[in-house]
């Protein structure tokens, strides 16, 4: 069944890079990095490529989506928000793909980072562990008032925003 | 006096069809003429883009998180909705984008529960014509249900894909379901005038 066959696989990431760098720097620089990524898993014909989401967040307000079905296509991007220079760019990765799970995802992550080429901007990539960190979800409860949703039937393991 | 049930519409489609894409410009434009709205959101994977988008634009979404919908949250939607039917009196949609793996006929049973209708279950499928061989080959079969259950379908990408597979994608879906609208969009661009006359006069 195709549900079965697409493994899900996230990522948080972080950009540093040694200066300032425009949106469209960020928007051009991680765009080049999930074509290669999506080329390298393309490489396998036994992968196919579901969908490769991405959300590159700029400022509290401010992000870059980045969308990806073809490693032949170009990744899709959109920014909104306001246009600034920051040295720093936290990015979540959300990909679905035939026989790549997340140790193989990573490699060509990495992979795909080495073959970027962005020596001028200086630019580091950490990938971040998985399971490190509890991510934060929204539910419309307070903690300590019974979800409306499930009535308790989910985890409250993370804080609430 | 009873109270009206807003109008529900789901957004289905395979996994990049657009389907995130036209829920944001359907909810622009609702908003703009003033019709509140409540959006579900289903992802798979243990981190939620589409949510985090839609947050970050200032939108409030209730998630259907940690699994997909048609096979491990049917139960979790099925409250969603009745939670939003009995907690707020002025909505005048639901909008659902299910995951990309969803098989629609699956989450029919939970929105009946409901006490909608299945015609009343407004089924837009978004279909990505770049994609016409997969869904011929692999995703026959989902994808002969997603039509079948769907109200309207949505061509999206005629920018990108070649004309011939533009004509390629409609002609699929006239051949499963005969009469079948389909509505041609690049969703990057605006949603075209019919879907928005459509959706507001509640004539599918």
């Amino acid at each position: 069944m195709y549900q079965k066959e697409f493994i899900p696989v996230a990522f948080k990431v972080n950009f540093k890079s040694g200066k300032n760098l425009t949106v469209e720097k960020w928007q051009e620089l991680i765009g080049k990095l999930l074509k290669n990524y999506a080329q390298s898993i393309s490489e396998n014909k036994d992968c196919f490529i579901g969908h490769i989401k991405a959300l590159a967040e700029i400022a509290d307000d401010s992000f870059i989506k980045f969308s990806c079905v073809n490693a032949l296509a170009e990744v899709n991007s959109e920014f909104h928000g306001e246009c600034q220079s920051v040295d720093e760019v936290n990015m979540v990765i959300n990909s679905l793909v035939t026989n790549t799970d997340s140790l193989k995802s990573r490699k060509l992550l990495n992979q795909a980072f080495t073959l970027t080429g962005n020596q001028e901007e200086n630019v580091l990539m950490y990938i971040e562990n998985e399971s490190s960190e509890p991510l934060k979800e929204h539910h419309h409860h307070k903690k300590d008032e019974p979800c409306p949703i499930c009535n308790e039937h989910h985890h409250h393991d993370h804080d609430l925003h | 006096m009873k109270k009206r049930r807003p109008e529900i519409v789901l957004f289905t489609g395979f996994l990049g069809s657009g389907k995130t894409t036209m829920l944001l410009k359907t909810i622009e434009m609702l908003a703009d003429k003033e019709k509140k709205c409540a959006i579900i959101i289903n992802e798979i994977g243990d981190v939620g883009i589409d949510n985090r988008q839609m947050r970050k634009l200032g939108y409030d979404v209730l998630d259907l998180f940690g699994g997909c919908v048609c096979c491990t949250l049917k139960v979790t939607l099925e409250a969603t909705i009745n939670h939003l039917l009995n907690e707020y009196d002025n909505l005048d949609y639901i909008l659902f984008e299910p995951s990309g793996m969803a098989d629609p006929s699956a989450l029919y049973p939970a929105i009946t529960n409901c006490g909608y209708r299945e015609n009343e279950i407004h089924n837009v499928f978004i279909f990505d014509p770049l994609r016409v061989d997969l869904y011929q080959v692999h995703l026959n079969q989902l994808f002969r249900d997603s039509l079948n259950l769907s109200k309207i379908v949505v061509i999206n990408k005629i920018d990108e894909a070649p004309p011939e597979m533009v004509l390629q994608a409609r002609e699929m879906a006239e051949n499963i379901k005969p009469g079948v609208k389909c509505l041609m969009m690049n969703l990057n661009e605006e949603l075209i005038p019919e879907f928005s006359r459509m959706l507001i006069s509640g004539r599918w």
